[in-house]
């Protein structure tokens, strides 16, 4: 095919890139265009705003009060599940190593039966239940990853250094069975674990041939979901010698309830997204219909004048596109505001954020109809003069 | 003679069935010459003038351009042809009045792909030279019907068209500023470009080089 460029009897502008039109170029366009039309562009900002700023101060607002509630409801342990064992069930540490193979578990802790220990430094000291415990991942429990798990190290809670007279979180105990250990410091107790108060630990390394008595076994679920399937597969393998002597306790009512608020409340929330941002997306169109029809002859001149069909779609989107963020920025901020003001729980960054992407998504997918109108405008019927 | 850039070979138009424009209509334009084309309302003198901008697609024929027939390429081909190798001029201007007269000018940059600045030097070296040297806020509307159409006569020419087309140029302008028009033309046509004027102004007429009547 021949060159159409060829021929030329004098100088012509090159094209950059011949059909290319660069990217920087049509926002640059597509800003000055909506800096040209204040009024379609401010009541297209405020729509978008409007819908961030209504999804926020509703769905937001109850996101926020369903983490708090949620937060509430797992800080009373959801997750977790109490193996108590007497000391004739034959419950021993064996059960880690079985255990390591269970899906859905996030964490577990084998405890020995409690004795009770004193503060070597005071005599006739408050005596206060010390627990071995066996467990992969110590360090949840505040425990330094890198300290090492020696026989001579305990952790105690807050509760137990003051019942022990240690208000400087370390010194020496003494146990009933004559042995002695070194307090290195304090640990925070879970929730999950307040049962255990006061707690005074000595970590230990299981040891698979000589396994030791357990009394007590903390398996913490890695969903609330998880807690009841959990539970059955580490009943089976515990592995104990009068299974009359071990009690298994679930939070499986607690994590049914949250899975109920959570459902509920979520569905509710989703639902008002899903409406408001189905009105928004028709009313951007409508008004962004409205303009292009209002200019059907601009968009004739830009076809007549060189502009391909892709290109004005691009021009529009992109000037859609550049609204709604302002439109969805602006509106996140006024709902964070009125939140702030009202004292409401805020549904947190991660949400302001989603609602920001999905409102300016939903703001230039609702352009696409009207940029598809727009570039088909016939320039010969929009610039004839009669 | 020179070389015809555009040929029209059997080109037929109807918007309906019962409505048939142009019915296998030939001509050529050659580089150099300004033709003039003429003819009752209603026979299809714009229709012809947007089916050789590219602007519509013939019913059947050709349109070719350095001999390629260009009637059937796509969309964003045909825009790359018009934003490259054409000038338009409208009968009204065609100005967008929410931009300045400088972007209106520099407007067709943006289709060809050609960066802003060097685009902006020659839009303000043809607004000097025909003498429309106006503030950069200026709008279309705080301008005259003359200064509009040599604002958009700057537009057409701010690729050096090859083609260059024209709808009435001169319906609406005084005599003086119809004069720049046509000498506008004319100096396009000498460096090389085919001008295609579609008039009813006799005055017009009289200065074309050819004639096509319809």
């Amino acid at each position: 095919m021949k060159n159409l460029s060829s021929g030329e009897t004098s100088p012509r502008p090159k094209p950059h890139r011949a059909g290319f039109t660069r990217p920087l170029a049509v926002i640059r366009e597509a800003l000055a265009t909506a800096k040209s039309q204040p009024v379609a562009s401010i009541v297209s900002i405020v729509i978008v705003a409007g819908m961030c700023a209504t999804v926020l101060l509703t769905t937001g607002r109850t996101v926020g009060a369903q983490q708090a509630v949620l937060g509430s409801i797992d800080s009373a342990g959801t997750r977790s599940i109490i193996v108590r064992a007497d000391a004739d069930a034959g419950l021993n540490t064996g059960v880690m190593e079985r255990m390591a193979n269970i899906e859905g578990v996030e964490w577990a802790g084998a405890f020995g039966a409690a004795h009770d220990v004193t503060n070597s430094a005071v005599s006739d000291g408050s005596k206060v239940a010390a627990r071995t415990v066996w467990g992969d991942h110590l360090d949840l429990l505040g425990i330094p990853r890198r300290q090492p798990v020696t026989d001579g190290t305990a952790w105690a809670s807050a509760a137990a250094l003051e019942q022990l007279g240690m208000p400087d979180r370390i010194g020496g105990i003494s146990s009933d069975t004559g042995a002695d250990y070194a307090v290195a410091g304090e640990i925070p107790v879970p929730d999950y674990l307040g049962f255990l108060e006061p707690l005074v630990i000595v970590p230990q390394i299981s040891n698979t041939t000589d396994p030791s008595a357990v009394s007590v076994l903390v398996i913490i679920a890695a969903r609330p979901d998880l807690v009841s399937p959990v539970a059955q597969a580490v009943q089976s393998v515990l592995a104990v010698d009068n299974p009359t002597g071990v009690t298994v306790t679930t939070s499986e009512d607690l994590a049914t309830l949250r899975a109920l608020i959570q459902s509920q409340l979520g569905s509710f929330g989703s639902n008002l997204v899903v409406i408001i941002f189905a009105l928004t997306a028709l009313l951007v169109a409508a008004i962004l219909y409205g303009l292009v029809m209002l200019r059907r002859r601009d968009f004739g001149r830009r076809r007549a004048l060189g502009a391909s069909q892709g290109l004005i779609i691009s021009l529009l989107l992109t000037q859609m596109a550049v609204l709604s963020l302002i439109g969805a920025v602006l509106g996140s901020g006024a709902a964070a505001i009125g939140l702030g003001v009202t004292g409401d729980p805020l549904p947190g960054a991660a949400f302001f954020a989603a609602v920001g992407v999905l409102a300016t998504a939903v703001g230039t997918s609702a352009a696409l109809l009207p940029a598809l109108a727009a570039a088909r405008r016939d320039p010969l019927k929009e610039l004839r003069v009669p | 003679m020179r070389p015809p850039i555009i040929q029209a070979r059997g080109l037929t138009f109807a918007y309906n069935r019962s409505h048939l424009v142009l019915d296998a209509w030939d001509e050529s334009f050659a580089a150099g010459e300004v033709v003039a084309v003429t003819g009752p309302s209603g026979r299809g003198k714009s229709t012809l003038l947007y089916l050789l901008g590219l602007m519509l697609k013939p019913g059947s024929g050709q349109i070719l351009i350095d001999n390629t027939d260009v009637a059937s390429f796509g969309d964003a081909r045909r825009a790359q042809l018009r934003a490259g190798l054409f000038g338009f001029v409208f009968q009204d201007a065609a100005l967008d009045s929410t931009r300045t007269v400088l972007d209106n000018v520099v407007e067709t940059a943006l289709y060809r792909g050609e960066p802003r600045k060097p685009a902006i030097r020659r839009a303000r070296e043809l607004m000097s030279q025909f003498g429309v040297e106006l503030q950069s806020t200026v709008k279309p509307g705080q301008v005259s019907g003359g200064q509009a159409q040599r604002i958009a006569l700057c537009r057409a020419l701010l690729n050096n068209p090859r083609i260059l087309l024209a709808d009435e140029p001169t319906g609406n302008l005084d005599p003086a500023s119809a004069e720049v028009v046509v000498r506008a033309f004319h100096a396009q046509a000498h460096s090389g470009a085919a001008v295609i004027v579609v008039t009813h102004d006799p005055a017009l007429v009289s200065q074309c080089d050819r004639r096509v009547e319809l």
